[in-house]
């Protein structure tokens, strides 16, 4: 990561501007290798502001897969907070900017997810669903929805 | 003749760390990571933003 990823413009710019971000050091840094339960790296975390994680992303990643990773972790993060409209905002720009990453196929099946929570009408589940079939019909989110058609 | 060559050259080399500096100064030359979580965490309830935990290696 710090020598492919992180030195990358588009990645520098997108976490000074969306996070605050630390490294630490595994072999020095033990307490929070238990607190965390990490026992592979790299492994990045993303937290709110209590130190409570909400994504990981586990193994390496070039920047044209780890930019919408983050984006999507941002947009599950929100999700489980029940802030559904930033959820489905963040979820929205993953699908939109990096319909060709993995992130997009599951940020499809989340969308669906948070649109309903938001609204609670199926149609919005099915709709958002029906999208994965047509766009990702070989990823695993087209099995997960495989049953609703 | 020397003397041209020789002021060219002077402009040259006051100039050009000039123009790059100038372009520098608008791109981030890298992350800006924070010293400890506990930093990390105080940030991030001051700002709003979350954080981003990066566990790395070095042996």
């Amino acid at each position: 990561m710090d020598t492919v990823t992180y030195p990358n413009t588009a990645v520098i710019d997108y976490i000074n501007k969306n996070f605050i971000p630390i490294q630490v050091n595994i072999k020095t840094s033990v307490d929070l290798l238990t607190k965390y339960r990490v026992f592979w790296t790299p492994a990045i975390l993303i937290l709110d502001s209590r130190g409570t994680e909400y994504y990981r992303i586990e193994g390496f990643l070039p920047s044209d897969e780890f930019i919408p990773q983050l984006k999507f972790g941002l947009g599950r993060m929100a999700l489980e907070k029940g802030d559904y409209k930033k959820a489905s905002s963040e979820l929205k720009v993953v699908i939109d900017t990096y319909p060709k990453s993995d992130a997009a196929p599951a940020a499809q099946y989340w969308l669906g997810v948070s649109d309903y929570k938001a609204t609670h009408n199926t149609d919005a589940l099915l709709s958002a669903w029906r999208e994965i079939m047509k766009d990702y019909p070989n990823s695993i989110w087209a099995h997960k929805v495989s049953f609703a058609f | 003749m020397i003397k041209n060559f020789v002021l060219g050259l002077l402009v040259l080399i006051v100039s050009v760390p000039t123009i790059l500096f100038a372009e520098a100064k608008h791109m981030p030359s890298s992350i800006s990571w924070e010293k400890s979580l506990e930093d990390a965490v105080a940030k991030a309830k001051d700002t709003g933003k979350p954080v981003l935990l990066d566990f790395f290696m070095i042996a």
